[in-house]
């Protein structure tokens, strides 16, 4: 089935349908929050915020077939409400630097040299291009208005910022060493 | 390699280096519970509440009352044949004893359901 096939079982209670667009889309839901540079407690709240929010409005959705979009558009809306939460806290107790997240991706002890290169490429990527590769990554067909919103750029830019960031990537990855044939 | 494959290692390395915990994914699976079900908003007041130990915050409602601090409890006043507690890590079913009460030890986000004889569940909003 395909996405919007999916929407519309599970608003009628197919619960298999309901599971089934979890398991295509929740790498999409976290990675959006951990973009934020949420902490794994948070970014869990994040998901399950978004996920609460889908169930209560599915059957209401406009385009079922943009559900990625709107997945984006929401676990967005939601990471910022607790970055702004989080920012009236430190405001209001005492302001302390944020702890250092063992569990943020730069923290974590990678398994392959392979993943190593790819890693420290995208790492030295400007935030923007981060963003934008990550979103198109997990959500290859989600609209170019969607992605303009969660990056910030205009509509009609993001085909050029997307070809511009792949080609910033491709030649880090040739910089660091990957074979050409995989940085092209 | 093309840029959809380029694409596609990237996710594969992100989702190896910060995978989606678990509890997350149940979590997620949790929130449908209710899809395509029939059932009515249990609706709720705070209510001033002074906690024994911790934080604690308490919920009015015509079916009686519902606490959360370290663990939810309640005390209902209609017949309940069960109570489920749903929250980011599962659903617990939690007893009622004959006077009403209930509790469960489950924290953070929670919803409850309240299961009637003869007549559709009562759902709360999430509560925190």
């Amino acid at each position: 089935m395909d996405t919007a096939e999916l929407v519309r079982a599970a608003a009628d209670g197919d619960q298999s349908a309901w599971r089934e667009l979890i398991d295509r889309h929740h790498r999409l839901v976290w990675h959006v929050a951990r973009s934020h540079r949420l902490s794994e407690a948070d970014a869990a709240d994040v998901c399950q915020s978004t996920w609460i929010a889908l169930a209560e409005r599915i059957a209401r959705l406009h385009s079922p077939a943009g559900l990625p979009g709107w997945l984006i558009t929401t676990a967005r809306r939601e990471s910022l409400r607790v970055i702004a939460d989080r920012a009236r806290v430190v405001v209001t107790e005492v302001a302390e630097a944020p702890a250092d997240d063992e569990t943020w991706p730069e923290n974590t002890t990678l398994r392959t040299e392979r993943d190593d290169l790819l890693w420290r490429a995208f790492a030295t990527l400007p935030e923007r291009c981060r963003t934008l590769l990550g979103l198109v990554a997990f959500a290859p067909g989600v609209s170019y208005a969607r992605l303009a919103s969660a990056i910030g750029v205009a509509p009609g830019s993001v085909g050029n910022t997307k070809g511009r960031c792949l080609d910033v990537l491709r030649r880090t990855l040739a910089l660091f060493g990957m074979p050409e044939e995989v940085a092209g | 390699m093309t840029d959809a494959e380029l694409l596609a290692d990237l996710a594969g390395m992100l989702d190896r280096l910060d995978p989606v915990p678990a509890r997350v994914h149940r979590a997620a699976i949790a929130a449908g519970a209710f899809l395509g079900m029939a059932w009515d908003w249990l609706d709720l007041i705070p209510a001033p509440a002074v906690a024994v130990r911790g934080d604690a915050r308490v919920w009015h409602s015509s079916v009686g009352v519902i606490e959360l601090s370290d663990g939810v409890s309640g005390l209902i006043t209609i017949p309940v044949k069960r109570v489920e507690i749903h929250s980011g890590n599962g659903v617990v079913e939690a007893p009622v004893d004959l006077g009403g009460g209930f509790s469960a030890d489950v924290s953070g986000r929670v919803r409850l359901v309240l299961h009637r004889d003869g007549d559709v569940p009562l759902v709360t909003e999430w509560l925190s």
